[in-house]
């Protein structure tokens, strides 16, 4: 068998190339599907192998937030220690119990964090983010999303809390980050503390970098995925040009069409970035 | 009904294009929404599905081989796009 059969069309029966036909569609499709089943089984078998590393500041998403918050002339909103407690204690909790969502498996709402700690609100709000790679990346999500972007924008909000966390989720290590707003319930109170709030040692806001080096299963799907997909499409075009080329009238599938519904999945994926919010 | 079809089956690229064409523009404006980016491609799938079976059976050229083709294509675009969106 020659390696142009597995390329171009058969040069006397003219069926496609060998990668084009059905079979090789679906030998496609399990090898896709296996992967995705390595990652799952790999990131339970050995957690924290598999992830994203990132470069998040603390400060940084304070600042994009209160620069959000200026646009529109908002008060700014000060860091508070207690409030920041409270958001690595939900980040914390995130990694124990091994979940994704405002509410804990275990019942655990955000509020119940923030009065933990003692932070008595009257509005409080809570936006989560993970495997994003900078500070910049998050707060741009946050504010395209309208429920987050309230948050953010929220005018009754006076302080802010930060945790940005490296761990192991679902067995993927990843850095999460937990941005809590509220407001006390004695707001002279809280205008009164503020400085005191506000002198946090610039230790407190180190970079939160991680430095492990993994393999991003986002990376490698988000590649392999493109790559196919491109492939497939390079491939559709060339057996549509040799066939014109020979004036060879073949009934098969409809090369455009493919072409079409692949091109708009590639330009999604091409798009996508690995960062959730919540 | 059959007469309409036929009428449309002159049209048919300008139909699955101008589908995908939109879809295309939906897609690219809803990149922090990954979730409707994935909705939004399934409509297309489903409106590619149908357009292969109603073209082929108007075309006399509609086969088991065709249609896996078609199939095949769809669940190649849907596997990747869940491993890489959602």
């Amino acid at each position: 068998m020659t390696l142009h059969k597995w390329f171009l069309p058969h040069k006397d029966t003219h069926k496609k190339a060998h990668l084009l036909s059905w079979e090789a569609l679906l030998i496609y499709v399990l090898l896709f599907v296996l992967l995705q089943v390595s990652f799952s089984v790999l990131g339970n078998i050995a957690p924290g192998i598999l992830g994203t590393s990132s470069s998040i500041q603390k400060q940084r998403i304070i600042e994009l937030t209160n620069i959000e918050r200026a646009k529109l002339g908002l008060a700014l909103v000060s860091e508070n220690q207690t409030l920041d407690r409270a958001a690595e204690a939900k980040a914390a909790n995130m990694f124990a119990e091994n979940y994704w969502a405002h509410f804990a498996p275990s019942g655990k709402s955000p509020w119940d964090f923030m009065i933990r700690v003692g932070y008595r609100f009257v509005f409080a709000g809570e936006n989560l983010a993970k495997n994003f790679s900078n500070s910049d990346d998050v707060v741009v999500a946050w504010m395209n999303s309208p429920s987050h972007r309230e948050n953010i924008i929220n005018g009754k909000y006076r302080d802010i809390g930060i945790a940005v966390e490296d761990g192991v989720l679902s067995g993927q290590s990843t850095t999460l980050v937990v941005q809590m707003f509220g407001t006390t319930d004695n707001l002279a109170l809280a205008v009164a503390e503020q400085p005191e709030i506000t002198r946090i040692p610039a230790v407190a806001s180190l970079n939160t970098t991680s430095e492990k080096v993994l393999v991003d299963p986002f990376k490698v799907t988000k590649s392999i995925g493109l790559s196919l997909i491109s492939f497939i499409v390079i491939l559709l075009l060339v057996d549509m040009i040799v066939l014109r080329r020979r004036g060879v009238l073949r009934i098969s599938s409809h090369h455009l069409a493919h072409m079409a519904v692949l091109s708009v999945a590639g330009a999604a994926i091409l798009t996508a970035s690995p960062g959730n919010i919540l | 009904m059959k007469k309409v079809l036929l009428q449309l089956h002159r049209y048919n690229f300008f139909i699955i294009f101008g589908f995908a064409l939109a879809t295309m523009f939906a897609v690219l404006n809803v990149t922090t929404l990954p979730q409707v980016q994935f909705l939004l491609i399934m409509s297309l799938i489903f409106f590619y599905l149908s357009w292969a079976l109603i073209y082929h059976f108007l075309d006399k050229s509609l086969s088991l081989e065709v249609m896996l083709e078609y199939i095949l294509t769809a669940l190649l675009s849907i596997v990747v796009l869940y491993g890489v969106l959602l």
